[in-house]
């Protein structure tokens, strides 16, 4: 069991001036999940990255990789770690390929020029790899970050934003990048503020708040929790007269007048039948599932207006 | 210490680096400068002939050259740390690297091999550079060796001092270097290691004046001086620094106090990287 466990951390803690920033964080990631790393702005998720890639040291607590202790076996872990830690920073003046030759020997490796051609053919940047870096994009910087993170070939990859100002389509490239790594059995960490992308690409989930845990769960369980149908019906008081009989819970009526009730889907059909006996005309039957942005809303109380560009963004795209 | 990749992944930013592009381009500028002056001038008006044949025979060609680049050695020492150090600061660079291996320690130490190794080689190159003017410049003016030359050609290559002026080098820009790195990784930045590394050479220089003989002792650039006048055995410098001293100062007590502030700084920087949080910026 404990083979299966890529990233564990007890009671992880990191405190700057006395302000907890990250607080008695308990982590379990599996090996070969996407891991979806959530919180608002400010919740500690960059920190929580950087001490478990030992870039800042935690004030309490325990970080286990690969079974191993992190802080004892740095040297080692090291090797099977990749990072992008927010925006990909690279030595401007090189050019891509030297960049990666230069991250490849820093970890001690032989620069492989078939593994740096591979890597560049995966993420797309074959033909501009002789471009110095401060001609790039910010998409082909985020792009040649996903490459340096392969270079040593990793089992853990953590992304933190990797998506962060990219443009609609830059976010669908990155989006297939991460979901192609996802396939070839990588445990990914992933930190992101597009919530949809999450949903889309991770298996499991955490949310943090003020550096707390606020929810761990698989991504599946988490969404079909609290799962909600809505009718188009009237008239609308018999309706939810007779939901709130069945359902024995509140019912509530959306902006556009739909009745929304929580049922299992099993139930639907029994609940239909009994409306239609009780004289209620149904023109729709919608199923609403939880969305992770619903989750997240509910659980850090964070205003929504962050999030809408991200939506509008990704409908664009 | 070090591993051959890493040396490599350092030798490969040096290079690149145009920082050091700049400083090589300095040198250069100054070597042509002089000697197409040297040579223009000598052609205009034949007074000057005089000059270049006392600056552009052999041996006085590689003391000058000695002298210029010794003139820069602080400065390229202060800007090549700050550079190599804190430019990884000011790009945010080290989050990439420092992950990928488990020792922050053998970070540095390979930064400070690769400086010293740059800083001989800039050395060298400055001086073979220098050389081959004076010789393109001695055949242009189609001068008669004077008779200084013939004595000295005659007498051997004069490598022992060139040598011991290029250790004596190293060591002052070893210091300077360490000095730097301390203020680079203590300021976290490439701006505050030059300002750091200048600002204590400037201090370290004014503070002769100090009439205190602690306050002398105490300075490693005086000792540095010290050491460089009694190997050489110039007779006017080693009074001139038993003034600032008050006194007479052995060259084994230079030696162990400058060698205490090198290693001191470079501890002091090793603990404060190695402890210090790479939070980024």
């Amino acid at each position: 069991m404990e083979q299966d466990v890529a990233i564990v951390t007890e009671g992880l803690t990191k405190c700057y001036s006395k302000k907890s920033v990250v607080n008695n964080l308990d982590l379990e990631v599996m090996r070969g999940q996407v891991f979806g790393f959530l919180g608002p702005n400010g919740a500690g998720k960059t920190t929580t990255i950087r001490m478990l890639l030992g870039l800042v040291k935690p004030t309490a607590g325990k970080i286990q990789i690969l079974g191993h202790n992190l802080f004892s076996n740095r040297e080692m872990i090291a090797k099977k770690v990749g990072a992008i830690v927010e925006t990909p920073a690279f030595y401007s003046y090189m050019t891509g390929r030297e960049n990666l030759k230069v991250l490849m020997q820093s970890s001690n490796i032989s620069a492989s020029s078939k593994r740096i051609d591979y890597l560049l053919e995966m993420v797309g940047l074959k033909g501009r790899e002789k471009e110095p870096v401060k001609q790039y994009s910010l998409g082909m910087k985020q792009r040649l970050g996903i490459a340096a993170t392969l270079l040593s070939e990793p089992e853990i990859l953590f992304l933190d934003e990797p998506t962060n100002g990219l443009d609609p389509a830059g976010t669908v490239e990155m989006r297939s990048l991460i979901i192609n790594l996802s396939q070839q059995n990588y445990t990914i960490f992933l930190s992101s503020h597009l919530l949809n992308e999450v949903e889309l690409m991770c298996t499991d989930v955490v949310i943090i708040q003020k550096g707390e845990k606020r929810l761990q769960g698989k991504m599946k369980e988490l969404l079909a929790q609290g799962k909600e149908f809505a009718i188009e019906a009237t008239p609308a008081s018999l309706a939810i007269a007779v939901l709130e009989n069945y359902c024995q819970t509140s019912i509530t009526v959306d902006a556009n007048g739909w009745i929304v009730f929580k049922a299992e889907h099993f139930e639907v059909p029994t609940i239909l039948r009994l409306l239609i006996e009780k004289g209620v005309q149904i023109y729709q039957v919608q199923e609403r599932r939880n969305s992770l942005e619903k989750l997240f809303l509910e659980l850090t109380g964070q205003p929504s207006e962050s999030f809408a560009t991200v939506k509008m963004e990704v409908s664009l795209s | 210490m070090t591993t051959m990749n890493l040396l490599h992944a350092e030798l490969l930013k040096a290079r690149k680096q145009q920082i050091n592009i700049f400083l090589v381009l300095i040198i250069t500028f100054v070597a042509v400068f002089f000697h197409g002056w040297l040579v223009i001038a000598a052609k205009v008006n034949p007074s000057y002939i005089k000059d270049a044949e006392v600056f552009l025979p052999y041996y006085n060609s590689l003391n000058l050259s000695v002298k210029v680049i010794s003139f820069f050695s602080s400065i390229i020492a202060i800007v090549f740390v700050a550079n190599s150090v804190g430019g990884e600061y000011s790009q945010d660079t080290w989050k990439m690297i420092l992950p990928r291996y488990g020792s922050r320690i053998k970070f540095i130490t390979t930064k400070l091999i690769v400086g010293l190794l740059a800083m001989i080689l800039l050395y060298l190159l400055g001086v073979t550079s220098w050389l081959a003017l004076s010789a393109f410049s001695y055949w242009l003016l189609d001068l008669n060796p004077p008779p200084q030359v013939l004595l000295t050609l005659k007498n051997g290559l004069p490598v022992s001092n060139s040598l011991k002026t290029l250790v004596l080098e190293m060591f002052s820009m070893s210091f300077y270097g360490s000095l730097t790195l301390l203020a680079t990784i203590g300021a976290r930045s490439f701006p505050g290691g030059i300002l750091g590394g200048s600002v204590s050479s400037l201090l370290m220089t004014t503070a002769t004046i100090i009439p205190s003989k602690y306050v002398s002792l105490s300075l490693p650039s005086l000792h540095i001086a010290n050491l460089s006048a009694q190997w050489m055995q110039n007779k006017k410098e080693i009074e001139a620094v038993a003034m600032a001293f008050r006194g007479n100062v052995s060259m084994s007590v230079s030696l162990v106090i400058v060698l205490a502030y090198i290693t001191c700084f470079i501890i002091t920087a090793l603990l404060l990287f190695q402890k210090r949080d790479m939070a980024g910026h």
